[in-house]
């Protein structure tokens, strides 16, 4: 039998756990709820509840649209090159190469770099005047681009910028899930004289696809949240050319301070996000990755 | 027991949320008066100053905070940010009435929003003790100070764009016949109109003008978004946009109609000036969509572009140790049209004078006492000794400042600038040029309604890029900022915009 003051002090242990969870989780959740059901200004006056105003708003807004919408083509450009590259890169450093560790290393330096710091880099780099990249291009006699500063060039820069940062991570935990392959079905199939591509197709990738899948989950709801190398290299311009969703949240909610829009508008990215999740899961099942 | 941790959890959840409503449903307060300390305090206080990051702006604070400290035994520390986390920073002090800042030394523009929030005191009562106010400033810098009938701020940095050019360079004998050849008449020096300047812009655009052997340009421009590049734009639009002082009751009209915040910003006379700006930009300006600010500084500095329009500091820059243009350089009233739309009557009017109508953009940097502090009075003795003559005058004539001139007497008291190397009569001419845009009859007031800065760098400034890049038609691009100006005023409150935009204009 416990006592009551056992059982008291095991519920007084386990308050302060809860309280915590309440107010730094649970509560802001639910107030988030509210706030996006809510126009509030802070300091102009109270929260005002306006029901499904905000969302109808965003139905009208074209510049959310276009923002979701850049926000896709972003998500899907950089995920195919991360993902092409990444298993390239991965199936030549599996091999017996020489200086194999110094390239296995120096490939990870990118994404342990501060995305503020590669940003300032990437600006200096993409500068149409002064930087390296218009400079290098001169010597094939290519007219110098406007990288930050053109309607398609400017997305095509941060696409850059991400994938030579990001394509590591691709690279490393690729890398893990082809090392982690069980060594005898590699040799059983060289015995039976299958080619290369026929063992990558049939063997390598079918095995590592559970892990892929879920790194490029993963990468997906990353990148769908990008937003320090926006704010940096070109500050959602030219024109709206590179207002992605999250940075097109951050100006709404804090730079107009509308956070009852703002929040309706997270909501929508995070229910994005979620189906993205559900379908990722989804094919992890289907393959057979998932019970 | 286990039944009741649901209920518990349920309460907690609820008992906060209350609190939080409770605490976000403020009433709209009127600006706080000053609190006045019977007594000094008699331990010495640390002061927080919030700013921008140095060395510009907050670099005077830190350079006299020394011997303001010797003089009253306070500290008073620069909370530094960038520039663009100033306005957030400063807002979500003001919403939540936090106590962190006791000053700040932050925008005139954004005066309106510290106003309506009641985070800003009036300062009238502490100027009345001031002998040299308001009698030392310019008519312009007092207008700015005041909002609704109060002062609120005081501008130590005196903010508008005019036009830099490189008299060697224009006075060129050689170079006025080339032109004269090309386009068929002799420009003036410095270019009076903005038809004129693309023209001698266009004229000394892409060739090496200084035989230094590099390709120099006509013009340079800051045209990155996020990057204050909408007020360069200004200047092109505003002397076809706004209705001459002489012809009007309230002068300096130019982003809304005061009666009622319908957008001026598309009307015939703002898309002939986005459509010079563009043209410019395509053929008398260096290549590329990448300069920001120090850009056009440093640019014109060095000797690489033959005009500008910024803001008074390229002066000081321009004797700076990596300085080539120093005494070349000549300050004039940003050009001017020989036409504008009048708005009221929607038609277009031809003028026999030149109408200029300067735009005092961003207004400058301005001190102000919020309502948070404890210490309303012992602010007071820091901003008195910062705009004191003494110390004011070695701060306008410091490169590093960021201070332009503000005070009459800046004009007189040359010796700080003979200290900076500055030549005498070059002095004295950037200082009245500064001065006289402060002063135009038709010059603008930058906007100083709440959500001044949605308005241009939430909507004006990504639909302007797209025009520069050349994606957009000025036309196109305009349409759209009116339209989006006017759901953000619908959203704001259109009464409260119209009393706030009214105020500022001190309409008549």
């Amino acid at each position: 039998m416990i006592g009551l003051a056992e059982k008291r002090m095991k519920y007084a242990l386990i308050v302060p756990v809860v309280v915590f969870i309440l107010v730094v989780a649970i509560f802001p959740l639910l107030f988030s709820l509210y706030m996006m059901l809510s126009i509030w200004q802070p300091g102009t006056g109270g929260i005002q509840f306006v029901g499904f105003a905000n969302f109808k708003a965003i139905g009208q807004d074209a510049r959310f649209w276009h923002a979701l919408w850049l926000s896709f083509v972003y998500v899907a450009i950089l995920l195919t090159l991360e993902l092409c590259l990444g298993t390239l890169i991965a199936t030549v450093l599996q091999k017996e190469i020489g200086g194999k560790n110094f390239f296995r290393v120096s490939y990870m330096l990118p994404m342990l770099l501060s995305p503020v710091a590669v940003s300032y880099i990437w600006k200096m780099i993409f500068d149409y005047n002064r930087g390296p990249a218009n400079h290098f291009l001169s010597f094939f006699g290519i007219q110098p681009v406007e990288w930050l500063s053109g309607e398609i060039s400017a997305i095509i820069s941060l696409v850059i910028v991400d994938v030579w940062q990001w394509t590591p991570f691709m690279i490393l935990t690729i890398l893990a899930a082809f090392e982690a392959l069980p060594e005898e079905l590699f040799e059983a199939a060289v015995v039976d004289g299958a080619s290369p591509v026929k063992i990558f197709q049939k063997i390598t990738l079918p095995l590592a696809l559970p892990v892929i899948v879920t790194i490029v989950l993963l990468r997906t709801i990353d990148a769908f949240k990008v937003f320090d190398t926006i704010y940096i290299l070109t500050g959602g311009g030219p024109g709206t050319a590179t207002e992605l969703l999250n940075f097109y949240i951050y100006l709404r909610g804090f730079r107009a301070f509308d956070l009852g829009y703002g929040t309706a508008m997270s909501w929508v990215q995070l229910i994005v996000i979620i189906a993205m999740f559900m379908f990722f899961i989804r094919s992890l099942k289907r393959i057979g990755a998932l019970r | 027991m286990k039944r009741k941790i649901p209920i518990i959890l349920v309460a907690l959840v609820v008992v906060l949320s209350l609190i939080f409503l409770v605490a976000s449903g403020e009433k709209k307060e009127k600006a706080a008066e000053a609190p006045k300390t019977a007594e000094k305090q008699p331990e010495a206080l640390t002061l927080s100053v919030l700013t921008m990051t140095g060395p510009f702006i907050s670099g005077p604070i830190k350079a006299h905070a020394p011997e303001f400290k010797t003089m009253t035994g306070n500290t008073v520390e620069a909370i530094e940010v960038s520039f663009g986390d100033i306005f957030p920073k400063a807002k979500q002090a003001a919403m939540t009435k936090s106590d962190a800042f006791d000053m700040l030394l932050a925008a005139n523009i954004w005066m309106a929003d510290f106003v309506g929030l009641g985070y800003v005191i009036p300062l009238d009562d502490y100027l009345a003790g001031e002998g040299w106010y308001p009698s030392d400033v310019p008519e312009g810098i007092v207008k700015k100070n005041t909002f609704g009938g109060k002062t609120y701020g005081l501008i130590c940095d005196n903010d508008n764009q005019y036009l830099f050019y490189r008299k060697d360079i224009l006075g060129n004998p050689d170079y006025q016949a080339k032109f004269k050849k090309k386009f068929g008449y002799s420009y003036n020096v410095p270019p009076k109109t903005l038809e004129e300047l693309v023209d001698v812009a266009t004229f000394f655009n892409n060739w090496d003008w200084d035989n230094d052997g590099e390709v120099e340009y006509g013009f340079i421009t800051n045209t990155k978004r996020g990057a204050q590049a909408y007020w360069y734009s200004f200047s092109w639009t505003a002397p076809y946009a706004v209705i001459p002082s002489d012809k009007i009751s309230t002068p300096g009209i130019f982003f809304f109609n005061p009666e009622n915040m319908k957008p001026l910003v598309n009307n015939p006379g703002w898309v002939k000036g986005m459509e010079l700006y563009h043209k410019i930009l395509k053929n008398g300006s260096a290549p590329g969509l990448d300069w920001v600010r120090a850009d056009v500084i440093n640019e014109f500095v060095l000797g690489h572009a033959a005009m500008a329009i910024d803001w008074g500091d390229i002066g000081p820059h321009t004797y700076s140790d990596v300085s080539v243009v120093q005494g070349k350089t000549g300050y004039a009233l940003p050009p001017g049209s020989k036409e504008y739309w009048d708005w009221k009557q929607n038609k277009w009017v031809k003028t026999d004078k030149i109408n200029y109508a300067p735009v005092h953009c961003f207004n400058g940097w301005s001190w102000y006492i919020t309502s948070a502090t404890k210490h309303p009075d012992e602010c007071w003795d820091f901003i008195s000794f910062m705009m004191s003559e003494r110390i004011s005058s070695i701060d306008v004539a410091t490169p590093d400042s960021g201070f332009q001139p503000w005070r009459i007497s800046h004009s007189k008291n040359l010796d700080s600038w003979k200290a900076n190397r500055w030549d005498e009569a070059d002095a004295k001419a950037y200082i009245q040029n500064t001065l006289d845009v402060t002063d135009h009859p038709n010059s603008v007031i930058d906007l100083r309604v709440p959500g001044a800065s949605d308005y241009f760098e939430g909507i004006y400034e990504p639909y302007l890029t797209t025009v520069l890049s050349g994606e957009n038609t000025a036309k196109g691009a305009l349409d759209k900022v009116a339209k989006e100006w006017d759901a953000l005023t619908d959203r704001l409150g259109r009464d409260k915009q119209v009393e706030f935009y009214q105020w500022h204009l001190n309409y008549r």
